[in-house]
C-alpha cells in the first residue's frame, strides 16, 4: 500500500508523544517502588511488604469491592435510561441523555459535599426520615458513601457507551427475534443486551477502573482504607523515603491495565458492526399509556437521584446558612456576587484548557483508533494500550512526574520551565483524557463497516482521502461524544492540576472551587462557581445532543422505504 | 475561533505577567492559606504598596514544602507563608529559607510561652493560633449533649460517634494539635488520651478544613480544630462555637523569605507590612479571625474575641517544644495514621466493647454485694439519655473509678485490648524512637505492629498474662474462641479468645484469667 | 401441513406525511409462491413488513388464514421472515441462532436438537452448526437465516429481497433451492424483489407495485403478455411503446403513428392511444414489406441467442430482437430497414 509509510510516521509520532508525556514521567515516579529506600538498590521487597500488611490487603479488597459494586449500581442507573431513550418514542430523550451526562461534569469533590448535605448522616433525607419515621439509612457511611457518589458520578460512561451501542444495533436483529416469537425482557436479555455488550463492557470497564483508581471521592468522604488514598497519603505525607505509596501506584496501574486487557479480550471477535451506517438503527416503539407512566416514573426517579448533587449544590449556592437542617436557613444571591468578583479568570482558563485538551485528544484518538483497527502496523496494540494506560495513572502521580520531568525543560520565548507554564496543565489534561476520546473513537470506528472504506478505496480514493472523506464523517457522532467527554471531564479535573497550577492566574475552575471551599464563608461562593461550571458544560452538552439528534434524524429520513 | 482568541489572550497575559514580574515587583507567595484569607491581606498590602503585586499560590502546607524542595534548583518563589512551625523547621533545615532582617514595632517576643520568631532569624510569626474544640449547637441540642471544653471531656462515652478530627499527616495544624497534647500530657498519657478520644470519632477527615466543614454542616457534632476555623465559622453565621481547653499551645503562624528569592526586597516589604498595626488589623476580618500578635490590635477586636495577652489562661500550660516536634514529625504522623486513621472502625468498636465490658464488670462487682439488684435496667451507654443529664456524670465517675482500679491492681498488661487503649500500655512501650528516621521502620513495616499501644504479637512470657486472683475475683469459666479472621487482625485480637463473662481478652491459659 | 392464505383489504400506511401504501387489496392463496415486484420505494418491503407486523400500524385489514392480525404483535403472528441482511445474531453460534425461535416457544431441549438438525440438513449445512455467523459465506448465512425461520414452522414465509446480497451464479442456484424448499414444505411464501427475472422464475403469481399501489396481479406470463398499464409493460421485460391514435372503421382497427404510418390491428384493444410491442414480436427486412414501418438501424448488440437492434422508426426509438443462428446475416448500423409487426401480440394501452 502506497500510503502506509505516512501512517507509520503518524504512529511513530504519537508513540513518541505518549512516551514523553506519559511513560517517562510516570516511570520517574514508579521506579521508586523498585528501589530499596535506604540504598537505592533494585529490590522487590517492597511488594512483599505490601502483601504482608493487613491494612494493604484490606485496602486492596475494599477498592475491589467498591469498584465492582459501583459498576453494578451504575449499571442499574444507566441501563433503564439508555434503554428507554433509545428504544421508545419518548418525549425528551435528548434532554434525558443530556441530563444523564451532567453528573460526569461535576467536580467529584463538589458532588461529595452536596451528597453529604442531602444523603449524609445528618443530611436532608436522614433528618427527615428520623423525624417522621424514626430511623435513618447509612447512605454515606464508609464504603457506602464512596459507592453511591462514584456510581452517580461515573454512570454516564455506561450510559453513553450503552446508548451508542443500542442505537447502532440493526433494526432487523431485533425484528428477527420478534418474528421468531421473542419479546419483552427475554428479547432484551437474549438479543438486545448481548448485542450492546461491546458498548456496555467499554463503559463498565471505564467505570471499574476510574473507581478503582479514584482518589478524590474516597478522600473527601474520609475513607482511607482503599488503595488510591493509601498511595496518595503515603506519597504526599511521607515522601520518597517510604516506597509503599509508589508500590501501590504500581499495583493500581498493573491492576487497571489488567482489567482493560480483560475487557479487550472479551470484545475481541465481537465486532458487531451490524449497522450499515445510514441503515436502520434500532426500531423505536410507541409506549402504551401504562408503560408511559411507568417509564416516566423510572426516569424521573433516576434523574432525581443522579441530580441530587446538583440540587444540593444549587441549594447551597443560593442558601445562607445550612447547618443540621433539611434545607438552608434562608436564600440569597450574595454567593453569586462574591463568586463573580473573583472567578472570571478561572472560568476563562477552564474553557481554554479543556477546549485545547479535548481537541488535542480527539485527533490522536482518531489516529490511534484507525491505526489499531485498520492497519497492520507493528506495535499498534502497544499504542492503544499505552494511550489507555493513562487511565490507570492516578492524577497525582502524573502531576508529580510532570514536576520532576519538566522542571528543567525551559520553554523558548516564555522564559520559564515547562513545569510552571500553564501549557503543562493542558498537557496533563490531554494525557489524562486521551483514553476517553480514544475509546469513543474506537467505538465509532468499529461501527463503521469496513466495506464502506473499501468502496472508497476501490473508487480510487487514497487512504488519506478515504479517512478524510469517509471514515471521519461517519465517525462524527462518536468523535463528538469523545470530544464532549474529554472536555467536560477535563473541565472539572482537579487531581493532576492541583499539583501543576503554578499561579492562581493560571488556575482552572475546579481549583477555584477548591480554594473557595476551604473556608467557612466561601462555601456558598464555591457552590455558586460550581453551578457556573455545571451550567456551562451542560449548555454545551445539550447543544451537542441536539446536533447529534438532528444528524440522526436527517439520516433516518433518508432511510425510509 | 473563540478558543484561538482565548489562547492568544492567555498567551499575551502570560507574557505580560512574565514581563511585569521584573518591572513592578511581583512577589510570589506560596501559602497554605485560602483565598478568603489572603484576599483581604493582598488587597490591603497592594493598596499600601502599589509598587508591588502579590502573586498567591495556594498549596497545602506539606505540598508547599514539597513544591519548594522540587523547585529549589531554580527557585521562583519569594515567600512561604503557613501556620505549622514544623514546616518552617523542615525548610530551614533543608536550607531553603533566607535569613533576613525585619523591622517592626510593638511586637512582643513571646506569645504565651512561645517565642514568636525563629531565634536564628529565618522565619517570623505574624499571627497566633491555638487549638481547641468546636461544636455545632443545633447538633448538640438535637442529641442532648453538652459542649466538651477539655480534651478529657472528649473521651466520655456520650460523645461516641460525634467527634471529628483531621489526620496530622494531612494537615499541619492538626499535627500541632496532636503534638500539643503529647507535649502537654506526656508521650504515653498523650497517646492514651488520643486513642480514647479517637474511639469517639465519627470520622477522620482528609483535609483540616473537613473538620469545621463537618461541624458547620452538622455532619458530626464536635470537632478538634484550630481556633480561627471556629471564629470564622461563627462569624460566617453558622450555629457553632469554640473553646480553648486548658492544655493548648498558642503557636505563631509564620512567614519566611525563600532562599534565592527573585524578589527578596518585596518579600521583606510584605512581611514588614504584615506586622504593622494596619496589617495586623486585617487579621480581624470576619473571614480570617486569627489572633493578632500586636497587643494593641485587640482594641479593635469584636466582643468575645479572646485576647491571649490579657487572658493568661490561654496556652499558658504548655510550653511547646518546636524542636522536639520537628524531630518526631513523621513519626507522630505515621503513628496517628496506623493506630487511628486506618484502624478507626476497629478502634471505635474496641472502645465501645471495652466500655461495655467495664460497665458490666463494674455492675457485677456491685452485684456481689447487692444480689438481686443487678437485674435492674441498665443505662444505655452509647446513647445520650434524653430525659436528664444525670447519667453523664455517673458514667464519668464510673469510668475513672475503673481506670484507677486497673492501675492499682494490674501488674502486667492483661490483654492487647486494654493495653491498646493505653490504660497501662505505656509500660510495654519500646524505647521511644529518637528521630523520625528511626521511626520510618514502623511505617514501612507492618502498621498493625507499630506504635506504643499495640504490643508485639508474640505471646507474653509465661505468667505475664496471669495475675493473682484479687478479692472477689472469679475465674473465667470458659473461652469464646476467636470468632473470625477479621477479629484476629483488630487491635484487640486475642490469641486464645474472650471470656464470656467479662469479655476480657485471654492471652494464654484460660484458667489464668480472672474477671 | 395446513396451508394458509393471506388476504389484504384496503391497506393504507404512511410515514408521517408520506403515503407509502395507498389502498392495497390482495389475495394470496394457500401454498402459493407469491412475489412482490417493484422498483425501490414502491412500498413492497413496507407491505411485507406490515404483514410481519413491523413498522407503523397500517389502516385496513390483513388476514392470515382468516385471522385478523393487524392488532397482533409481531411475535404473535407466527409468520416467518427472512431479512435482506439475514440478521443472524453475531453473538450466537449457528445452532443457537436456529434454535432461538424454538427456545422462545419452550420446546423441550431434545426436540430442539432434532429439529435444528433437521432444519440445518434441509439447507445442507448440518456440518456448520458450531460456527459463528461471521465465519460463514453469504450463501451460507442466507441458508442459516432460512433454516432459522422455517424451523419454527411458520404459517407463512416472508422473504425480503433474500437473494440481493448474493453473487449472480449463487443467486440462480439459491432461488431454485428456495423454490424447491417451498414446494417441499408447501409454505405460503411471499418474496419481495426488484428483479423481474427472480420473480418470473420462482413465483406462481406476482403483484407489481408502484407508488404504494398494486398495478397488476397475475401469473408472470399474464403480466408479461397482458400488462395492465404502461408501467407494468415497461417494468417487465422490454417494451416498445408507439404513441399515436386508434381509429375504428368498417375495415377494422387501425393505429396511426405520430409520423402518419398506419398499422392494422386484428381487434379493438383498450381505449388507450399507445401500442405496446415486445422486441421479439417485430421482424426486420431490408426489402420493403406491405404494412411495414420504415426505420434506420442505430445500434446493434450481440446477445448470443439473439441480436438486439436499436431502430429509429415511427418517430421513436424501438428495440428489435432477431434470433440468431450461425451464418445468418446481420443488419449493419445505418441500414435502412423495414419492420413487420406481429400485431396479434400487440397490446393497446
Amino acid at each position: 500500500m502506497p500510503n502506509l509509510s505516512g501512517m507509520h510516521l503518524v504512529a511513530a509520532f504519537i508513540a513518541l508523544l505518549l512516551i514523553g508525556l506519559l511513560l517517562v514521567p510516570v516511570a520517574q515516579v514508579m521506579i521508586v517502588a523498585f528501589q530499596n529506600p535506604a540504598t537505592g538498590a533494585a529490590t522487590l521487597n517492597n511488594f512483599v511488604d505490601f502483601f504482608r500488611s493487613a491494612l494493604f490487603r484490606e485496602s486492596f479488597w475494599n477498592s475491589f469491592y467498591v469498584s465492582v459494586v459501583s459498576v453494578v449500581v451504575a449499571t442499574a442507573i444507566a441501563l433503564p435510561l439508555a434503554y428507554i431513550t433509545t428504544r421508545f418514542h419518548f418525549a425528551g430523550s435528548a434532554l434525558i441523555q443530556s441530563l444523564g451526562f451532567i453528573p460526569l461534569i461535576m467536580p467529584p469533590f463538589v458532588g461529595a459535599v452536596a451528597m453529604q448535605l442531602i444523603f449524609g448522616r445528618n443530611g436532608t433525607v436522614n433528618l427527615l426520615l428520623r423525624e417522621h419515621l424514626g430511623f435513618d439509612l447509612p447512605f454515606m457511611e464508609g464504603l457506602n458513601g464512596v459507592i453511591l457518589v462514584q456510581s452517580i458520578h461515573y454512570f454516564p460512561f455506561i450510559l453513553i457507551n450503552l446508548s451508542a451501542s443500542l442505537r447502532n444495533i440493526d433494526r432487523s436483529m431485533e425484528e428477527a427475534a420478534q418474528n421468531l416469537g421473542s419479546h419483552g425482557m427475554r428479547l432484551f436479555r437474549r438479543i438486545v443486551f448481548p448485542l450492546a455488550m461491546p458498548g456496555y463492557i467499554a463503559g463498565a470497564a471505564l467505570v471499574f477502573i476510574k473507581v478503582f483508581d479514584d482518589l478524590g471521592t474516597p478522600l473527601l468522604l474520609d475513607v482511607n482504607n482503599m488503595l488510591a488514598p493509601q498511595a496518595y497519603l503515603r506519597i504526599s505525607s511521607i515522601g520518597i523515603s517510604d516506597p509503599m505509596g509508589y508500590v501501590i501506584s504500581v499495583i493500581l496501574v498493573v491492576f487497571s491495565v489488567l482489567s482493560l486487557w480483560i475487557s479487550f479480550l472479551f470484545m475481541r471477535g465481537r465486532d458487531y458492526a451490524t449497522v450499515q451506517k445510514g441503515g436502520g438503527g434500532m426500531a423505536r416503539r410507541e409506549l402504551g399509556p401504562a408503560e408511559k407512566v411507568l417509564a416516566y416514573a423510572v426516569v424521573i426517579f433516576i434523574l432525581l437521584l443522579v441530580l441530587t448533587p446538583h440540587v444540593g449544590l444549587m441549594l447551597l449556592s443560593f442558601g445562607t446558612i445550612w447547618s443540621f437542617a433539611p434545607l438552608p436557613d434562608g436564600y440569597t444571591l450574595q454567593n453569586y456576587v462574591a463568586m463573580w468578583e473573583g472567578s472570571r479568570i478561572f472560568i476563562m482558563n477552564t474553557l481554554l484548557y479543556a477546549g485545547i485538551a479535548a481537541t488535542a485528544d480527539v485527533i490522536p484518538g482518531v489516529a490511534i483508533a484507525y491505526i489499531v483497527l485498520r492497519t497492520r502496523i507493528f506495535g499498534r496494540h502497544g499504542l492503544d494500550y499505552l494511550a489507555t494506560a493513562a487511565l490507570a495513572v492516578p492524577g497525582v502521580v502524573l502531576g508529580i512526574g510532570y514536576l520532576r520531568t519538566f522542571h528543567s525543560l525551559d520553554v523558548p520565548f516564555v522564559g520559564k520551565p515547562l513545569a510552571s507554564w500553564w501549557v503543562v496543565i493542558v498537557l496533563a489534561l490531554t494525557i489524562r483524557r486521551l483514553p476517553y476520546a480514544l475509546r469513543a473513537c474506537m467505538a465509532a470506528l468499529q461501527q463503521v463497516s469496513l466495506a464502506l472504506e473499501e468502496a472508497a478505496e476501490s473508487l480510487g480514493a487514497t487512504r488519506r482521502r478515504t479517512i478524510h472523506k469517509i471514515v471521519v464523517p461517519l465517525m462524527k457522532g462518536g468523535l463528538l461524544a469523545g470530544f464532549i467527554t474529554s472536555f467536560a471531564t477535563a473541565a472539572v479535573e482537579l487531581s493532576a492540576t492541583i499539583m501543576l497550577v503554578g499561579s492562581s492566574r493560571d488556575a482552572p475552575l475546579s481549583y477555584g472551587i477548591y480554594l473557595f471551599m476551604q473556608t467557612p464563608s466561601g462555601r456558598g461562593a464555591g457552590a455558586a462557581l460550581g453551578m457556573v461550571a455545571v451550567v456551562l458544560v451542560a449548555i454545551g452538552t445539550v447543544i451537542t445532543q441536539f446536533v447529534i439528534e438532528r444528524d440522526k434524524k436527517t439520516r433516518a429520513s433518508g432511510d425510509q422505504r | 475561533m473563540k478558543l484561538k482568541h482565548l489562547a492568544l489572550a492567555s498567551l499575551a497575559a502570560t507574557g505580560l505577567a512574565a514581563g511585569t514580574a521584573l518591572a513592578a515587583g511581583t512577589i510570589t507567595v506560596i501559602t497554605s492559606y485560602p483565598d478568603l484569607m489572603t484576599g483581604p491581606i493582598e488587597a490591603a498590602f497592594e493598596a499600601a504598596h502599589p509598587e508591588y503585586n502579590l502573586e498567591i499560590l495556594n498549596k497545602k502546607t506539606s505540598a508547599g514544602v514539597k513544591y519548594l524542595q522540587e523547585i529549589a534548583g531554580d527557585n521562583t518563589a519569594d515567600i512561604f507563608w503557613a501556620s505549622a512551625p514544623d514546616a518552617f523547621e523542615v525548610l530551614k533545615n533543608g536550607d531553603l529559607l533566607a535569613r533576613v532582617e525585619i523591622a517592626s514595632e510593638g511586637i512582643p517576643e513571646k506569645i504565651g510561652a512561645y517565642p514568636l520568631n525563629d531565634p536564628d532569624g529565618y522565619y517570623f510569626g505574624f499571627a497566633a493560633a491555638g487549638y481547641g474544640i468546636m461544636w455545632n449547637e443545633r447538633y448538640l441540642k438535637a442529641h442532648d449533649l453538652e459542649p466538651a471544653r477539655e480534651w478529657e471531656d472528649l473521651t466520655r462515652p456520650e460523645y461516641h460517634g460525634h467527634v471529628g478530627m483531621s489526620a496530622p499527616s494531612r494537615s499541619g495544624t492538626t499535627h500541632l494539635t496532636v503534638e500539643t497534647l503529647l507535649q502537654g500530657d506526656g508521650w504515653d498519657e498523650g497517646w492514651a488520651k488520643w486513642k480514647w478520644i479517637a474511639g469517639n470519632f465519627a470520622t477522620v477527615t482528609e483535609r483540616s478544613f473537613g473538620v469545621p466543614d463537618g461541624v458547620n454542616t452538622g455532619n458530626f457534632g464536635l470537632g478538634i480544630v484550630i481556633d480561627f476555623f471556629g471564629f470564622s465559622s461563627r462569624a460566617s453565621g453558622f450555629p457553632v462555637d469554640f473553646a480553648y481547653p486548658t492544655i493548648t499551645a498558642l503557636v505563631p503562624a509564620n512567614i519566611a523569605v525563600v532562599k534565592n528569592a527573585p524578589n527578596a526586597q518585596g518579600a521583606v516589604a510584605f512581611i514588614e507590612y504584615l506586622l504593622t498595626p494596619e496589617g495586623q488589623s486585617v487579621l480581624l476580618d470576619p473571614a480570617i479571625m486569627r489572633l493578632p500578635i500586636n497587643p494593641g490590635t485587640y482594641a479593635e477586636a469584636p466582643e468575645g474575641f479572646p485576647n491571649p495577652f490579657e487572658d493568661s489562661s490561654i496556652g499558658a500550660t504548655v510550653k511547646f517544644d518546636v524542636e522536639k516536634s520537628g524531630a518526631r514529625y513523621n513519626l507522630v504522623n505515621s503513628m496517628f495514621d496506623v493506630m487511628i486513621t486506618y484502624r478507626l472502625d476497629d478502634l471505635r468498636a474496641a472502645v465501645g466493647a471495652i466500655r461495655g465490658g467495664r460497665e458490666k464488670a463494674r455492675r457485677r462487682r456491685q452485684c456481689r454485694g447487692h444480689g438481686a439488684h443487678c437485674r435492674g435496667p441498665r443505662p444505655d451507654r452509647g446513647q445520650p439519655d434524653r430525659r436528664g443529664k444525670k447519667p453523664r456524670s455517673r458514667f464519668h465517675l464510673g469510668l475513672h473509678q475503673e481506670a484507677q482500679e486497673g492501675h492499682r491492681h494490674r501488674r502486667g498488661p492483661p490483654g492487647r485490648g486494654r493495653a491498646g487503649m493505653g490504660c497501662d500500655g505505656g509500660r510495654k512501650l519500646p524505647p521511644r524512637p529518637r528521630t523520625g528516621r528511626q521511626g520510618r521502620r514502623h511505617v514501612t513495616g507492618l502498621p498493625a505492629r507499630t506504635g506504643p499501644a499495640t504490643p508485639p504479637p508474640s505471646p507474653p512470657p509465661d505468667g505475664e498474662g496471669i495475675r493473682a486472683p484479687g478479692e472477689g475475683d472469679t475465674e473465667c469459666p470458659a473461652v469464646i474462641p476467636r470468632p473470625s479472621a477479621a477479629a484476629a487482625e483488630s487491635p484487640i485480637a486475642c490469641r486464645v479468645g474472650w471470656c464470656p463473662t467479662c469479655r476480657a481478652c485471654i492471652w494464654s491459659r484460660p484458667s489464668s484469667r480472672f474477671c | 401441513m395446513a396451508q394458509t392464505g393471506i388476504t389484504i383489504e384496503d391497506l393504507h400506511l404512511s410515514f408521517g406525511d408520506t403515503d407509502v401504501l395507498r389502498g392495497v387489496d390482495l389475495d394470496i392463496r394457500p401454498g402459493e409462491f407469491f412475489a412482490f415486484l417493484g422498483p425501490s420505494g414502491s412500498g413492497k418491503s413496507t407491505l411485507l413488513r406490515a404483514i410481519a407486523g413491523f413498522g407503523p400500524r397500517p389502516r385496513g385489514r390483513i388476514l392470515i388464514g382468516g385471522r385478523e392480525v393487524l392488532d397482533l404483535a409481531p411475535w404473535a403472528r407466527n409468520v416467518g421472515m427472512v431479512f435482506q441482511s439475514y440478521a443472524l445474531w453475531p453473538h450466537m453460534s449457528v445452532r443457537d441462532n436456529v434454535a432461538f425461535g424454538l427456545r422462545e416457544r419452550r420446546v423441550p431441549a431434545r426436540q430442539i436438537r432434532d429439529r435444528v438438525d433437521a432444519a440445518l440438513d434441509l439447507v445442507g449445512l448440518g456440518h456448520l452448526d458450531e460456527r459463528m455467523p461471521n465465519q460463514l459465506s453469504g450463501g451460507q448465512q442466507q441458508r442459516i437465516a432460512l433454516a432459522r425461520t422455517i424451523v419454527v414452522e411458520p404459517e407463512v414465509l416472508l422473504l425480503d429481497e433474500p437473494l440481493s446480497n448474493l453473487d449472480a451464479s449463487l443467486r440462480v442456484q439459491m432461488r431454485r433451492e428456495l423454490l424447491g424448499l417451498q414446494r417441499k414444505l408447501g409454505l405460503t411464501t411471499i418474496f419481495v424483489t426488484h428483479d423481474q427475472e427472480e420473480a418470473n422464475t420462482t413465483s406462481d403469481r406476482m403483484a407489481v407495485l408502484d407508488g404504494g399501489v398494486i398495478q397488476q396481479i397475475g401469473t408472470p406470463q399474464e403480466l408479461y403478455d397482458q400488462p395492465a398499464n404502461l408501467f407494468v409493460a415497461g417494468f417487465l421485460g422490454t417494451a416498445n411503446i408507439f404513441e399515436g391514435r386508434i381509429e375504428t372503421d368498417g375495415d377494422g382497427v387501425r393505429f396511426h403513428t405520430r409520423t402518419g404510418e398506419v398499422l392494422t390491428l386484428p381487434e379493438a384493444g383498450g381505449e388507450g392511444a399507445n401500442l405496446v410491442l415486445r422486441p421479439q414480436n417485430i421482424s426486420m427486412t431490408l426489402a420493403p414489406r406491405e404494412g411495414g414501418l420504415r426505420g434506420e438501424v442505430l445500434h446493434r448488440e450481440f446477445l448470443g441467442s439473439q441480436i438486439r437492434y436499436l431502430v429509429r422508426a415511427a418517430g421513436t426509438e424501438i428495440v428489435v430482437d432477431q434470433s440468431h443462428s450461425a451464418g445468418r446475416d446481420w443488419f449493419e448500423t445505418g441500414a435502412q430497414v423495414h419492420l413487420v409487426v406481429n400485431t396479434a401480440s400487440a397490446v393497446v394501452l
